[in-house]
């Protein structure tokens, strides 16, 4: 018995003693390791050379859709894959990518873009005219949110550098129509397969964005290297990884340590790093507007004045308040534009708190609601919990049901769904009014589930004249019309924040956009 | 005793297929399409509809059971409904993550709580029990995730001695050492948070043994305690131990949900919450099986090592 032991326990000494010896084989290897595990050993985080690590808060999935990627993730890894024709800015300026001018025609019923020479796929291929038009195809076999009065935008390849789009009727919002988050696809790469899932694991993505994907690590991290065959120019930084940290615990403290290069900070942890020389904190608006929709389908939500009673109890600033903690991390708003929108009105009924009335509207409707939210995000958990509370008072109860991202895009999304009756969401939309046509228009997208013909009408005819004074009445129109029907109830704009490391530089001429936060990643260094 | 073991193994067959069937059941009962994990949001309706006469969506339930239960036994888990990818590729990455770092805790708080029970049951009421015993109150009253955070806090971030998160660092999979840099806090997490539980349960034991007769005669005999300790109490302690042993399997999937996801560590766990969440049926009901099938597995595997231990087992039918 006592030798069987002995053996036992020098079995496992040898094993141990092998495994460590394979381990610290290479001491190039160690140091790397050991660097990484210490930051570098240093006072101040200096991360990896030539590596930009990027904490992003949830997985991508194994597949991706460059078509019908719609959550953040999906979206920030196809913008770094491929790349659009051109990109329109938040203040209005234009990138050209692929596209070298795009001119309209005097009748403004046709468009005429011009490619770059000489593009080429990351597998060598050439990009030209037929892969453009292949896409802009591909979108309008699948949706009509590239429909003008319900009718498609005709694209056609004229030769190879050169593709023109025919309008059914004139419309102000079409190149940006046209730009915002299309990523031209290979045509030679997706017309035989079928179907747009790309699996990452298995398969080459090609595209023609400013890094090519190296490697994903299920559950772990998306690592892309730099493509050199960028339209505008290699980038500057050689390697991108995403890093999946779910818990912001654990990125604040990664990105302290010099393990990560850049977090989106939450209000609440961006202590250790105000007056912090080894940190950047830069807060930018994503024209995000939070928002609250009852659902119109679901037996409780359909009468108007219940509606108009739940509305009654909410209490904007206290939602916001509980959410970004201070104000100076947010603006309210009242209308379906964000506040920074040239056409953003405030002449719109606001549904002021009024506790009483809304006592007095909700008292023959339903006492208890489903309220269904994004649990990761902790700004609509807070959200949520207000709402809660403010339901109470006037003797409603709420039951909060949390998903994920992914989950909570496949419910809320689903139009005839009537499961919750209130959703918590946020939109980030374009500059352009007509951008949020989607929104509420039956025969598109239609996010906040709106049925009103009279609305559907204004947003075509805003769409239809190039009269600015005359757009400006119809959108304060549209505006008024959209808070009456009682379903959308707008919170506010929040800033985000988004805190790098020293080593960091070129954010400006990169450009901090919406959604996917950096506008150009080529063009950010490292010092 | 051969004719014990394969007893219960005959035993188990039966349950397992009981499991299988309430998963199958639970997923027919799930307000969900069947075709919607097969399918992509850019097919047609025609092809939809192709897709579900290929996969014998249409056929009667009992045959689509039949099917289900034989590509689980390939190993072929279907797919996500949100990812669209295999489930299989996905546990075959994950699960072999998770085992790294459950079966090492494990065992050593297995080999710990053993040299703690014993020693706090045999010194019953004096200040070894009290500390072990106190210590291990602390233990269960403590949340992982808070315990976790403050082991990230001074061993990754203040003293950075371990890389906070991941299990290697990028570039270097193949480097053992580097696992072991990334592997450590978690372990320490696991370890701790599996002893306090096992301690007791050695401890509670210890103690009833020393009560029973056997001590007795032996002190009456004259022998030191020591020698009652290892000699008799302590193998007497160690045989319903294999049961806990055999109960842990499931652990090999669920077994580190929490530690998992603070620390990103890319196992079973964070797979499984992200999945109940975002309500990916196929997942959730793979994960189930795989975890139903351990416990079951798990029953099996202590009664028969119990068996083996203690031949008094085999005569009692």
């Amino acid at each position: 018995m006592k030798k069987k032991l002995v053996s036992i326990l020098l079995c496992a000494v040898m094993a141990v003693t092998a495994l460590t010896g394979c381990g610290s084989a290479d001491p190039e290897e160690e140091a790397k390791s050991k660097a990484a595990a210490e930051g570098s050993a240093g006072k101040e985080a200096t991360g990896t050379d030539g590596i930009f690590t990027y904490a992003i808060g949830g997985d991508t999935g194994n597949t991706l859709n460059p078509l019908t990627a719609d959550d953040r993730w999906g979206l920030m890894t196809c913008h770094l894959l491929y790349a659009p024709a051109y990109y329109i800015y938040p203040d209005g300026t234009v990138d050209y990518i692929l596209a070298e001018s795009m001119e309209a025609s005097e009748d403004g019923l046709t468009y005429t873009m011009k490619l770059k020479d000489g593009l080429k796929w990351s597998d060598g291929e050439a990009l030209n005219a037929e892969d453009v038009a292949f896409t802009y195809d591909s979108i309008n076999a699948e949706t009509e949110n590239l429909y003008i009065d319900g009718k498609p935008i005709q694209v056609e390849a004229v030769d190879d550098t050169t593709v023109k789009f025919t309008l059914p009727s004139v419309s102000a919002s079409v190149t940006e129509i046209l730009s915002s988050e299309i990523s031209i696809l290979p045509k030679h790469i997706f017309e035989e397969k079928n179907t747009f899932d790309v699996n990452m694991l298995e398969e080459e993505v090609v595209g023609s964005g400013p890094y090519v994907l190296e490697e994903y690590k299920t559950g772990q991290y998306l690592k892309f290297k730099k493509n050199s065959d960028y339209a505008n120019g290699e980038a500057k930084i050689d390697t991108i990884v995403y890093r999946i940290i779910e818990s912001n615990d654990t990125a604040t403290l990664a990105l302290q340590n010099g393990e990560i290069d850049a977090w989106i900070g939450l209000p609440d942890m961006l202590d250790p790093y105000q007056d912090n020389d080894s940190f950047n904190i830069t807060n930018y608006s994503e024209g995000r507007v939070s928002y609250m929709r009852l659902n119109p389908m679901t037996e409780n939500m359909k009468d108007k004045s219940y509606r108009e009673g739940i509305l009654q109890a909410m209490n904007r600033d206290e939602i916001m308040l509980a959410a970004y903690t201070d104000s100076d991390f947010y603006e309210l708003c009242y209308s379906f534009l964000p506040v920074t929108n040239g056409f953003y009105t405030e002449d719109v009924e606001k549904w002021d708190q009024d506790l009483d009335k809304a006592k007095e509207l909700t008292a023959n409707g339903s006492k208890s609601l489903k309220l269904c939210y994004v649990e990761e995000d902790a700004v609509q958990t807070n959200q949520a919990l207000t709402i809660q509370a403010e339901l109470k008072e006037i003797g409603i109860q709420v039951e909060l049901v949390g998903m994920n991202q992914a989950a909570y895009m496949k419910v809320a999304y689903d139009n005839s769904n009537t499961e919750y009756d209130i959703f918590l969401g946020g939109y980030v939309m374009g500059v352009d009014p007509d951008m949020y046509s989607m929104l509420f228009v039956s025969t598109k997208d239609n996010m906040i589930n709106y049925n009103n013909k009279e609305i559907d009408e204004l947003f075509a005819k805003g769409n239809a004249t190039l009269d600015e004074a005359e757009r400006k009445d119809i959108y304060t129109e549209v505006q008024k019309k959209v808070a009456e029907e009682a379903v959308f109830y707008p919170f506010g704009c929040n800033l985000r924040t988004l805190v790098t490391s020293a080593r960091v530089e070129g954010i400006e001429d990169a450009q901090l956009v919406p959604i996917y936060t950096f506008g150009d990643l080529s063009k950010l260094e490292l010092k | 005793m051969l004719k014990y073991i394969i007893k219960r193994i005959l035993q188990a067959v039966p349950l397992l297929l009981l499991i299988t069937l309430i998963c199958f059941g639970l997923i027919n009962l799930a307000p969900y399409d069947a075709i919607d994990s097969i399918t992509t949001p850019d097919m047609t309706k025609a092809e939809v509809e192709a897709k579900r006469e290929a996969y014998g969506l249409n056929d009667p339930v009992i045959v689509q059971y039949g099917r289900w239960v034989g590509n689980v036994l390939k190993g072929d888990f279907g797919y996500s409904l949100l990812s669209h990818t295999s489930i299989k590729y996905d546990l075959k990455i994950r699960i072999p993550a998770t085992i790294k770092l459950v079966v090492p805790s494990y065992l050593t708080a297995y080999l710990l709580s053993i040299v703690l029970g014993l020693l706090a049951g045999s010194h019953k009421n004096k200040w070894p029990d009290k500390l072990i015993d106190g210590m291990c109150s602390i233990g269960i009253a403590t949340p992982t995730f808070w315990f976790a955070m403050i082991i990230m806090y001074f061993l990754g971030y203040k003293l950075k001695i371990f890389p906070l998160m991941g299990m290697h660092t990028i570039g270097l999979e193949h480097s053992f050492a580097d696992f072991m840099r990334h592997f450590a806090m978690p372990y320490i997490v696991l370890t701790i948070g599996f002893l306090p539980d096992l301690t007791r349960y050695v401890r509670g034991s210890t103690i009833s043994q020393f009560k029973e007769d056997y001590v007795i005669v032996q002190q009456a005999f004259g022998a030191k305690k020591a020698e009652i300790l290892f000699k008799h109490v302590s193998k007497n302690v160690l045989i319903p131990l294999i049961t806990k042993l055999g109960m842990a399997l499931p652990m090999l999937v669920t077994g580190a949900v929490i530690t998992e996801t603070i620390f990103s560590w890319p196992g079973i766990g964070p797979y499984f919450v992200s999945a109940i969440q975002a309500m990916d049926y196929p997942i959730v009901m793979s994960v189930l099986v795989l975890s139903g099938t351990l416990v079951i597995l798990g029953n099996l595997l202590s009664d028969i090592l119990y068996c083996l231990t203690d031949p008094r087992i085999k005569s009692m039918k």
